[in-house]
C-alpha cells in the first residue's frame, strides 16, 4: 500500500494538506492548526513521512479528547495520503490568521522583532530573532512591498509564501522549519542564527529562486535590487549588512 | 574552403592556366575556378612584353614574370595571402559573437560569455592543432575518418596556412554553443564540451564532407554533397550541438513559468549585439571568400551572394514579424541577417545573386519562425543560436541543391543534400548530448542557483562587466 504513495515524505506542505483534510472531519480550524503545527515541530523531518505517525495519533487523541479513535486517525490520515491532492485543502501553516502580511512592515516596526511579531495562535509564536534574523526579515518584508508595488497577476502573498515553503528544503532541517514556520505566519520573526555565506545567503537564495519560479528571472533581479537598495538607504548599519547575504 | 582542399593543394604544384584578357588590357574572368589574381598578373605581364614596353622599366620583372617557376611562386604567394587574410576576418568572426552574445545576456553574466568566447577559441584551437586536424584532412581512405597528420609539423610551408584557416573555422562551430546556453553554464564544462567539438565532433563530420588533403575522399564529398563553406559542416554542427547542450543544462531559472509561458529576459547591452552582428556579416566575407582557397576572380561572386544573402535575411526576419503583427526587432533583424548568411554559405559559389538573395530570404524568416516553436517547446536558447545556424543551415545547404546555377531544381543533388543534412543532425546533435550529458555528469554543467542569481561574472571569474556601474549591483557577494 505504501508502496502506492505519491509523496513518501519528501514534500512537508503535502503531508500537512492531507493531515488538515483528515483531520478537519473531528477538530474545528483552529484544532485543525494546532494539529498540523504539532506535526511539523515534533515530527516533520523524521525520516519517513509514516515514521511516528502512530505516536503523532496518541498525542492528538490524547490533546483533543479523542482517545480510543487511535487507530480510526490512523487510517484517516492514511487514506488522506493516497487522495488526489487537488481534493485536499490548502496548508493551513501556510494560511496566517490575516491571510498575510501585516500592514506595517517588520523591518520598519520600532518594536522589537519579537514584539511585532504577527498574531498566532500557535504555541511557538515568541522566537527570539538575531541580527542576522532582522537583516532577513527586513530584506523579506522589502521584497514583498516591492512585489505589491509590481505585482503580477495571480501573485498574491499567501501564494509567494507557499511556493517559499515549497523550496525551503534546500536549508539545512532546522533552518527550513524555522524559514517555514515564519512564512507560514506561525511565529512573527525568524528563529535561529542566520550567519552570512552560510544558512542566511542560502535563504535569500531559496528567496530569489522563488522569485524566479514566480515571476521570471528579469523581474527577481529587479525586484533584489530594489530591496537591497531600500535597506541601505536606511542607514542602519544592520539593515546594510543585506549585501553580505548576497 | 573547404570547397575543394585538393584543388588547393594541386593548384601549388602546377602551372595555373592562362586567363582570357580583354583587348583593353582587362583581365577577365574566366568560367572555371581555378583562374587566379595571379594568373591574371602573368597576362598582363606578358601583354606588356609583347607590345615592346620598356625593357629599361619591365625588364627584370617581365624576365621574372615570364619564368613559370617565379609565376608559380607569385601565384603561391598571392593565394596565401588572401587565405590568411580571410582567415583573420573568420578569427575577427569571435569577436563579433562575443559582442552579439554579452550584449544579449544580462549585464551579471556579460563577463563570463565573453571569456567562453574568448577561451574556445584558445582551447579549440590546440585541440584543433592536435588532433582535429587529423581527423578532418589526414590521410582519408575509408572516406569516414582522417587517419594522419596529428599534432601536424614539419609540414611543406605552403600547407600552414590551410591549417590556420581551417583551425578558425573549427574555433566558429564551436563558439555557437556558447551563447545557447549562456547565464546558467559552469565555465570549466563548457569549455571541455567546446574542446570536444572541436577535436572530435565538427572535424569527423567535416572528414566526410571536406576530406581530405592527403589521400582518400570523404563519403558525403564523394556522393555529391554540397557545401562550399559549411552552411552544415559548420554551422548546423555548432546548431545541433547548441540544441543537445540546451536539452542538458536546461533552461534559465524562471525562464518559463509554470504554465509554460516565456518569460523575457532581456539583454543588457542592443547596442553591442549590433556591433556584434555588423563584425559577423564583415568576418562573413572572409569566411565564405576565404573558402576558395585561392586568390581567384570567382571571389566577387560570393561575396556579392554573401551580402546580398545577409541584407535579405535581415528583411525576411522583418517581414515574418510585420506579417505577425509583432515588434520589428533590431535582435531579430540581426540574427534574421545571420540566419541569411549562414544560409548562403552552402551554395555562395555555384548560386546566381538572385538565388542567394531568396536563400537568405527565407532563412531569416525561418530563423524567426524556428525561435517561436523552440520556445513554445520551452527551449531556452538565449542568442537564437538554433534556430539561427542550425535551421539556417539546413535551409542553406537544401537550397544549394535547389539553386545551383547549372542544374536548378536537381531533385537527385537535392536528396543528397537533405541526406547530408540528417547525417549531420544525427551525428552532431547525438554525439554532443552524450558528451554534454556525460560532461554534466562528471564535471558538473549547470551552475547552482546561487551562482543564477549572483551572475556568473562574480561566481565562475570574481570580476564584473561594468565596475562602475554596478557598484550598486546586488545579485552578487561583494559587499
Amino acid at each position: 500500500m505504501a508502496a502506492r504513495m505519491s509523496f513518501p515524505g519528501g514534500d512537508p506542505v503535502a503531508a500537512r494538506r492531507a493531515l488538515a483534510f483528515a483531520l478537519a472531519e473531528y477538530l474545528d480550524t483552529g484544532g485543525v492548526r494546532e494539529a498540523v503545527l504539532l506535526w511539523a515541530q515534533h515530527f516533520e523531518g523524521q525520516g519517513s513521512l509514516f515514521v511516528g505517525l502512530s505516536r503523532y495519533c496518541r498525542q492528538i487523541a490524547e490533546r483533543f479528547g479523542l482517545a480510543g479513535r487511535e487507530a480510526e486517525l490512523h487510517l484517516k490520515i492514511f487514506r488522506a495520503l493516497q487522495a488526489d491532492p487537488q481534493q485536499l485543502p490548502e496548508d493551513p501553516l501556510s494560511l496566517p490568521p490575516s491571510d498575510g502580511l501585516t500592514t506595517t512592515p517588520a523591518w520598519l516596526d520600532p518594536r522589537p522583532a519579537e514584539a511585532a511579531a504577527v498574531p498566532s495562535s500557535g504555541p511557538a509564536a515568541t522566537v527570539q530573532a538575531g541580527a542576522g534574523a532582522r537583516t532577513l526579515q527586513a530584506f523579506f518584508a522589502a521584497v514583498e512591498e516591492q512585489l505589491a508595488r509590481d505585482t503580477p497577476p495571480g501573485l498574491t502573498p499567501a501564494r509567494l509564501r507557499r511556493t517559499l515553503i515549497r523550496h525551503a528544503p534546500s536549508l539545512p532541517r532546522p533552518q527550513q522549519q524555522a524559514a517555514s514556520l515564519w512564512w507560514s505566519g506561525q511565529v512573527g520573526s525568524l528563529g535561529g542564527e542566520w550567519p552570512a555565506g552560510g544558512h542566511g545567503t542560502t535563504l535569500v537564495n531559496v528567496i530569489y529562486v522563488t522569485l524566479a519560479e514566480l515571476v521570471g528571472p528579469a523581474r527577481a533581479d529587479r525586484c533584489f535590487t530594489l530591496a537591497v537598495q531600500r535597506l541601505t538607504a536606511t542607514r542602519d548599519a544592520t539593515l546594510a549588512e543585506i549585501r553580505r547575504y548576497l | 574552403m573547404p570547397a575543394d582542399v585538393n584543388d588547393r593543394t594541386r593548384r601549388t604544384a602546377t602551372p595555373p592556366r592562362r586567363a582570357r584578357s580583354a583587348p583593353d588590357g582587362m583581365c577577365l574572368a574566366p568560367a572555371d575556378d581555378d583562374t587566379t589574381l595571379g594568373a591574371c598578373l602573368t597576362s598582363i605581364l606578358r601583354r606588356a612584353l609583347r607590345g615592346g614596353a620598356s625593357a629599361l622599366v619591365l625588364g627584370a620583372t617581365a624576365a621574372q614574370a615570364a619564368d613559370p617557376a617565379a609565376l608559380d611562386s607569385l601565384k603561391a604567394g598571392t593565394d596565401m595571402v588572401w587565405l590568411i587574410a580571410a582567415g583573420a576576418l573568420v578569427f575577427f568572426m569571435q569577436a563579433g559573437f562575443a559582442l552579439l552574445e554579452s550584449g544579449m545576456s544580462r549585464a551579471k553574466n556579460a563577463i563570463n560569455v565573453i571569456m567562453k568566447n574568448y577561451c574556445d577559441m584558445c582551447f579549440g584551437a590546440v585541440a584543433f592543432w592536435a588532433v582535429g586536424f587529423g581527423l578532418m584532412f589526414g590521410a582519408n581512405a575509408s572516406g569516414w575518418i582522417g587517419a594522419s597528420h596529428f599534432l601536424p609539423h614539419g609540414l611543406p610551408e605552403a600547407e600552414y596556412g590551410m591549417l590556420f584557416f581551417q583551425m578558425m573555422f573549427a574555433a566558429t562551430a564551436a563558439t555557437i554553443v556558447s551563447g545557447a546556453i549562456a547565464e546558467r553554464t559552469r565555465f570549466v564544462g563548457y569549455i571541455a564540451g567546446s574542446i570536444v567539438i572541436t577535436g572530435l565532433i565538427y572535424p569527423v563530420f567535416g572528414a566526410w564532407v571536406w576530406g581530405s588533403l592527403y589521400g582518400g575522399e570523404g563519403w558525403l564529398k564523394s556522393l555529391g554533397f554540397i557545401d562550399f563553406a559549411g552552411s552544415t559542416v559548420v554551422h548546423s554542427v555548432g546548431g545541433w550541438a547548441a540544441l543537445a547542450a540546451i536539452l542538458v543544462v536546461g533552461p534559465r531559472l524562471g525562464r518559463f513559468g509554470s504554465n509554460g509561458q516565456a518569460r523575457p529576459v532581456l539583454g543588457h547591452n542592443l547596442t553591442s549585439v549590433a556591433l556584434g552582428g555588423f563584425i559577423l556579416w564583415l568576418g562573413w566575407f572572409g569566411f565564405n571568400g576565404g573558402s576558395t582557397a585561392a586568390a581567384t576572380v570567382g571571389i566577387g561572386k560570393i561575396v556579392l551572394n554573401t551580402h546580398l544573402a545577409g541584407a535579405a535575411g535581415a528583411i525576411g526576419a522583418l517581414a515574418i514579424l510585420q506579417v505577425a503583427r509583432q515588434p520589428v526587432l533590431m535582435t531579430a533583424a540581426v540574427n534574421g541577417s545571420i540566419a541569411g548568411l549562414v544560409g548562403v554559405t552552402a551554395g555562395c559559389h555555384v548560386m546566381e545573386p538572385a538565388f542567394a538573395l531568396l536563400t537568405g530570404f527565407v532563412a531569416g524568416g525561418l530563423s524567426v519562425i524556428a525561435g517561436w516553436w523552440l520556445e513554445s517547446r520551452r527551449i531556452d536558447d538565449v542568442v537564437g543560436a538554433v534556430s539561427v545556424h542550425a535551421v539556417g543551415g539546413v535551409w542553406g545547404t537544401l537550397a544549394a541543391g535547389l539553386f545551383k546555377a547549372d542544374a536548378m531544381f536537381d531533385m537527385h543533388q537535392f536528396g543528397i543534400q537533405a541526406l547530408g543534412c540528417a547525417v549531420a543532425f544525427v551525428w552532431a546533435f547525438g554525439g554532443s548530448l552524450v558528451i554534454y550529458w556525460a560532461l554534466a555528469r562528471v564535471i558538473g554543467l549547470r551552475a547552482s542557483t546561487l551562482d543564477e542569481q549572483r551572475g556568473l561574472d562574480y561566481t565562475e571569474h570574481y570580476e564584473i562587466g561594468y565596475p562602475e556601474f554596478q557598484q550598486e549591483a546586488v545579485h552578487r557577494g561583494k559587499a
